[in-house]
């Protein structure tokens, strides 16, 4: 019996010596061997790759390995990894992933430990609070790009009208889209972007406070609210929902349908419309303000530290290394130092640079709860969707009413 | 010398003999079947009957997947019960089903019926038809979303060549039913091997002396050929509510507006993976298993109607 046991034991022992990576995939005396995971295509991926092997070869504290998941299987892949305890080392979270991780305690708090190697002042406002939770710092943001309005110079000059100049705010913008709207062009489109919590926020509003509690039924959220359903719902200025989402909004802007859409700032706007049949001059302006604030949203995802990873001075050198290093690549990096270099990313954005460092300086990003993916998706459901549909056609009746239903249920989901 | 011991007869010897053999300890002879089955019942084990009791267990703890799981008892089915966002996907879910298994079934069997008779090529129609069958649910959604396109899409490109402006199929929520319907109908030809045979197994005989008594097709069709088919059209039935409830791959590339493609699989699957609920989602699941076992039970129920018998016959 012992006999049989001894190659049996040996066995198992080879296997799990197979299937483990050691502390970290740790090779004895060599750098430890941490895995990135991230959502890059095939293109990124490959540029990725190139920058890993750049930092690999730089030093000898640590190998980096990129694990590509593709973007629609990434969190699904991620929280099995995580609950079979075979978490990446580094990963990519969009920002209202970042709360529900740290929470768990999933992530590694990094305050104290990266601010020697990253300038954290440098970083715009927006972009940083989104990797923060309860004042502990848990990512590196390493994209930022804050959102814009695109508009089609030509339909300005053709209107005899003057072209914005930044200091507008929504009335003035609702108006310029009427005198841009004539048969069959429309000045204005939207199907969710920008978020209509920007409305909000520029009357001084918010969905949820940044003490963590939901303000989505306060009076001066209610206001932007029902200015954003206002400007959306308007045939003269708006383009009817069905249409902008059958026809899809970028599209009807580059073929000269629409004359003003929101986008982000490094969107591929201007070569889209230079390949167009009827290509025109584009134009970029800061979103416009509310009565409060001139406010924009920003985007942002982080590479955080996963909590299982032992060597933390090693993954912390890699994460800062691995940001650092990304900040040079063609995605805008969301810190203030850098805003200026999109025009050397892409030469068609030289002409806006002004307004994306302005638009950078304004921007911000959601107050992100644990629960904000359940949030996101009962607003959308229940508010916005029906605010931008204008409830299917058949109108929304008291935005207040609606607004204050679906902060109760938001109210419920955090009780709960 | 004493008399020899009377040899014993026949009956003495043979009650000994059974005395003796009941008396030896009794080896059971297991039966090689257990061997044979022994692989499918570890695999339905590890894969299946694992999971169903710990994902019993789950749905009475509050479980975000990242991190350790908290007892919630019965908690997670008193919420699901005033939760309209999972009766709002059943109702979906439940739409869906009442449209498009009718007409699937339809579609499948009229489909069958013309590649029953004798046309030529017939084996080219019936590999093409049956084709949607094998190709996954996934690259089904992924056709389909460039199929449905509102601007670039195959329907509203020849739409508009005849001067129409098509909808958007998956972003008006009026659309997205019936565009789900038309992507379930493009598949109806999977369930035409079934009627095939069903049809090839309908006697002639019967036919024939139907039409001697100046029957026509229709009422061939409706007396003759539907009764005899009725097993295999029950099958289907079952087969197609059991699919239209667990409808998952092409809603979740497809999607659809105001909440209209949230077909019930995939808000639990939602539930679980985006929300951090797996114990919900699990709750969910057992609700959702119950939910099904009662329409398919209440299916049964009737299944003397979908069953060829004298009695049929017969009333």
């Amino acid at each position: 019996m012992r006999q049989r046991l001894i190659p049996l034991t040996a066995a198992l022992a080879l296997l799990a010596a197979g299937c483990g990576t050691g502390t970290d995939g740790t090779a004895a005396d060599g750098p430890v061997t941490l895995t990135v995971a991230t959502w890059a295509n095939e293109t990124e991926s490959d540029e990725l790759d190139a920058i890993l092997d750049r930092l690999n070869a730089a030093q000898d504290t640590y190998h980096l390995e990129q694990m590509v998941v593709p973007g629609g299987e990434y969190y699904t892949k991620l929280q099995t990894m995580i609950a079979g305890r075979q978490s990446p080392d580094l990963f990519w979270l969009s920002q209202e992933y970042v709360p529900a991780y740290a929470q768990n305690g999933t992530l590694t708090d990094l305050t104290g430990l990266v601010e020697d190697a990253v300038d954290l002042d440098d970083y715009l406002p927006g972009s940083l609070d989104a990797a923060t939770v309860d004042g502990t710092l848990y990512g590196l943001p390493w994209i930022g790009q804050p959102y814009v309005v695109y508009y089609n110079a030509d339909r300005f000059d053709e209107a005899g009208l003057d072209e914005p100049d930044g200091d507008w705010d929504w009335a003035a913008f609702r108006e310029t889209a009427r005198a841009l709207t004539d048969d069959g062009r429309w000045g204005y489109a939207t199907t969710g972007t920008p978020p209509l919590a920007l409305h909000a926020w520029g009357e001084g509003g918010d969905y949820v406070d940044a003490a963590g509690e939901i303000v989505l039924d306060s009076p001066a959220t209610v206001a932007g609210l029902e200015s954003a359903h206002a400007l959306i719902s308007d045939p003269t200025a708006t383009m009817p929902q069905a249409l902008a989402q059958s026809r899809g909004v970028e599209s009807a802007f580059v073929d000269g349908t629409v004359a003003m859409v929101v986008g982000g700032a490094a969107d591929d706007i201007e070569r889209k419309v230079a390949e167009a049949d009827e290509p025109f001059r584009v134009g970029m302006a800061v979103i416009p303000a509310g009565s409060v604030a001139q406010v924009t949203f920003n985007w942002t995802a982080s590479t955080v530290l996963s909590s299982t990873v032992t060597d933390t001075a090693a993954g912390v050198d890699a994460l800062t290394d691995l940001t650092h290093a990304m900040f040079d690549w063609k995605i805008p990096a969301p810190v203030v130092s850098r805003v200026g270099d999109i025009a050397d990313v892409n030469p068609q954005k030289a002409y806006a640079v002004e307004v994306v460092t302005r638009s950078a300086e304004i921007a911000r990003g959601f107050h992100n709860l644990p629960q904000q993916n359940e949030l996101g998706a009962l607003v959308w459901d229940d508010l916005e969707g029906p605010l931008l549909s204008d409830g299917d056609g058949r109108g929304v009746g008291d935005v207040a009413e609606l607004a204050a239903i679906t902060a109760a249920r938001m109210r419920a989901v955090i009780e709960r | 010398m004493p008399d020899p011991e009377p040899p014993p007869d026949a009956a003495d010897r043979a009650a000994r003999a059974a005395a003796l053999v009941a008396a030896r300890p009794r080896r059971r002879r297991i039966s090689p079947a257990y061997a044979y089955i022994a692989p499918w019942f570890v695999a339905f084990a590890v894969f299946a009957l694992v999971p169903m009791v710990m994902s019993l267990v789950m749905s009475l703890t509050d479980w975000p997947v990242i991190g350790s799981p908290t007892w919630r008892g019965l908690g997670n089915f008193t919420e699901l019960a005033r939760d309209q966002q999972f009766w709002r996907s059943l109702w979906v879910t439940v739409r869906f089903g009442v449209v498009s298994v009718p007409l699937g079934m339809a579609a499948s069997l009229t489909v069958a019926m013309v590649l029953n008779s004798r046309v030529r090529g017939l084996g080219l129609y019936r590999t093409v038809y049956y084709l949607p069958a094998v190709v996954s649910g996934v690259a089904v959604g992924l056709i389909w979303r460039w199929v449905l396109d509102p601007s670039a899409g195959l329907v509203n490109g020849a739409l508009a060549v005849v001067g129409v402006q098509g909808p958007g199929w998956l972003t008006d929520p009026a659309w997205v039913l019936p565009s789900y319907t038309m992507v379930a109908l493009w598949g109806a030809g999977g369930g035409m091997l079934t009627y095939l045979v069903a049809l090839n197994e309908v006697p002639k005989d019967l036919g024939e002396a139907a039409t001697l008594q100046g029957a026509g097709w229709w009422a061939r069709l409706w007396f003759v050929t539907l009764p005899l088919m009725r097993p295999i059209l029950f099958y289907n039935l079952v087969m197609g509510i059991i699919g239209a409830f667990k409808k998952f791959n092409d809603a979740y590339v497809l999607g659809g507006a105001g909440g209209e493609g949230n077909f019930l699989m995939l808000h639990i699957y939602r539930t679980a993976f985006e929300h951090f609920r797996m114990g919900y989602a699990s709750a969910m699941s057992w609700v959702f298993l119950l939910i099904v076992l009662a329409v398919t039970g209440l299916v049964f129920r009737f299944s003397d109607f979908w069953t060829f018998s004298r009695g049929n016959e017969e009333s």
